[in-house]
């Protein structure tokens, strides 16, 4: 096993540990904040680590360089979105009898 | 449901492992989507259900359909699917802290009688293809003749040959069927979104210094990888349904941060949004009849650029689509004035 394939195989075993936990957070974890703390973690070590991984076995130095913008455009996806659905729920808890009118 | 065949790499055994737990994992899936009394869990697993028939596409090698069922079939319509629970069903999204109350029990002879239409349809379905499949010519179909008309398609991508030049009119009837989904919401809200009305969302959505800087920032960013993957279609997994939900994204994202971009359009403009792609398709093909050539035949010379030109179209009108989707069922939601 060649140097860059022992790190590639560090990094995704690292990167699937965090995803791993990740999932657990999502399924043990008793709020919705909680579980969007755990679900970021996942995605942004995870990936990152997963990408990291990959890059070395990237083909060219622009095909690494691509892998690398794939992660910053999941960071930037993912914490707009967790943002998102982190805000409508403090919202939605601080108007509680908005969900009961009907 | 087209079952992910090992057939790829006979003798590795940990991937032929992996695809029949794909395949246990899809069934069991499906068959909980259609059992579960709450229709709550059903769209969220619909969703996953989604993301595992991605997996399953790039399990056959088709990056291309992959991409576009875990952007359209898992991301949009789960987002739509829970839309529309919200809207037409609110006891049932409600249940996120209180239990959905089931769907009252049918009677037993009615629920039978749907039990042996749904299976009829579904044998009538499903005969067909397991007998296509088995009947499978050797060679891979047609793969060989698509690759022998690659020189003339006018693109080095086989799946954009296909569905953008050899196939044309089935891209072409796909965006008929989204427009024709984009009615049947008109037909139950009575009218496209807009501002006016009761609940301005837009206004009511207060100002918050960090989504508005987010949203800044990944808005353009979104845009580019739009342009990016429609022109990638040329070579390699992209094109315009892919390329038109990460601009519907972006449309999505600006709308949840109280910009009314879509629905401050004039009326004219706003159906011209919507029609364009199915248009263009549409005087390509009178076009091409009048000029003597077969259907959605591409003039001689320059087809790539054709090619492009008609996906940016359609590419646009998809976004647009999807986006308005999103933003007529959200409307729905908000005619209370409670902001949020």
């Amino acid at each position: 096993m060649t140097a860059p394939d022992f790190i590639t195989a560090l990094c995704l075993l690292a990167g699937a540990f965090f995803f791993l936990g990740g999932t657990l957070g999502i399924l043990r974890f008793p709020d919705l904040l909680s579980r969007l703390h755990a679900v970021t973690k996942a995605d942004n070590l995870g990936l990152g680590l997963i990408v990291l991984g990959l890059m070395f076995q990237a083909p060219s130095v622009a095909a690494a360089m691509k892998l690398a913008l794939i992660w910053g455009l999941a960071l930037l996806a993912g914490s707009t979105s967790c943002y998102l659905i982190g805000r409508h729920t403090l919202a939605r808890q601080r108007t509680p009898t908005r969900r009961l009118r009907d | 449901m087209p079952a992910p065949t090992p057939a790829a790499m006979p003798g590795l055994d940990a991937e032929l492992i992996f695809d029949l737990l794909l395949c246990l994992f899809l069934l069991g899936l499906a068959l909980r989507i259609l059992t579960t009394p709450q229709l709550y869990q059903g769209a969220i697993l619909f969703i996953a259900f989604g993301l595992g028939m991605a997996l399953a596409w790039t399990r056959l090698a088709a990056p291309d359909v992959a991409l576009a069922e875990a952007a359209i079939g898992a991301g949009l319509v789960g987002v739509l699917l829970l839309d529309s629970l919200r809207v037409f069903a609110p006891a049932a999204t409600a249940g996120l802290r209180e239990p959905a109350p089931a769907r009252p029990p049918s009677p037993t002879r009615h629920r039978q009688l749907t039990a042996i239409v749904l299976l009829a349809a579904a044998a009538t379905v499903a005969i067909p293809i397991t007998l296509a499949i088995w009947h499978l010519p050797a060679g891979g179909g047609l793969t060989a003749a698509v690759a022998e008309a690659m020189p003339e398609s006018g693109v080095d991508h086989p799946v954009t040959a296909v569905l953008l030049n050899f196939r044309g009119y089935d891209t072409w009837l796909e965006i008929g069927v989204l427009l024709l989904a984009m009615l049947g919401l008109l037909a139950i809200h009575g009218d496209r979104p807009s501002t006016a009305g009761s609940g301005d969302q837009a206004a009511a959505v207060r100002p918050d210094a960090l989504l508005d800087w987010l949203t800044r920032l990944l808005v353009p960013v979104l845009v580019l990888a739009a342009g990016y993957l429609l022109w990638l279609g040329k070579f390699a997994p992209g094109g315009a349904f892919q390329s038109g939900v990460v601009l519907a994204a972006a449309a999505i994202l600006l709308r949840l941060n109280g910009f009314a971009l879509i629905e401050r359009l004039p009326s004219l403009a706003w159906r011209a949004a919507l029609l364009l792609g199915f248009a263009a398709f549409l005087v390509h093909g009178i076009g091409s009849l009048l000029a003597g050539r077969a259907l959605l035949q591409y003039p001689p010379g320059h087809v790539g650029s054709w090619i492009l030109a008609l996906e940016a179209l359609a590419a646009f009108s998809i976004a647009f689509t999807l986006a308005a989707f999103f933003i007529a069922l959200n409307r729905a939601d908000r005619s209370d004035p409670v902001v949020h």
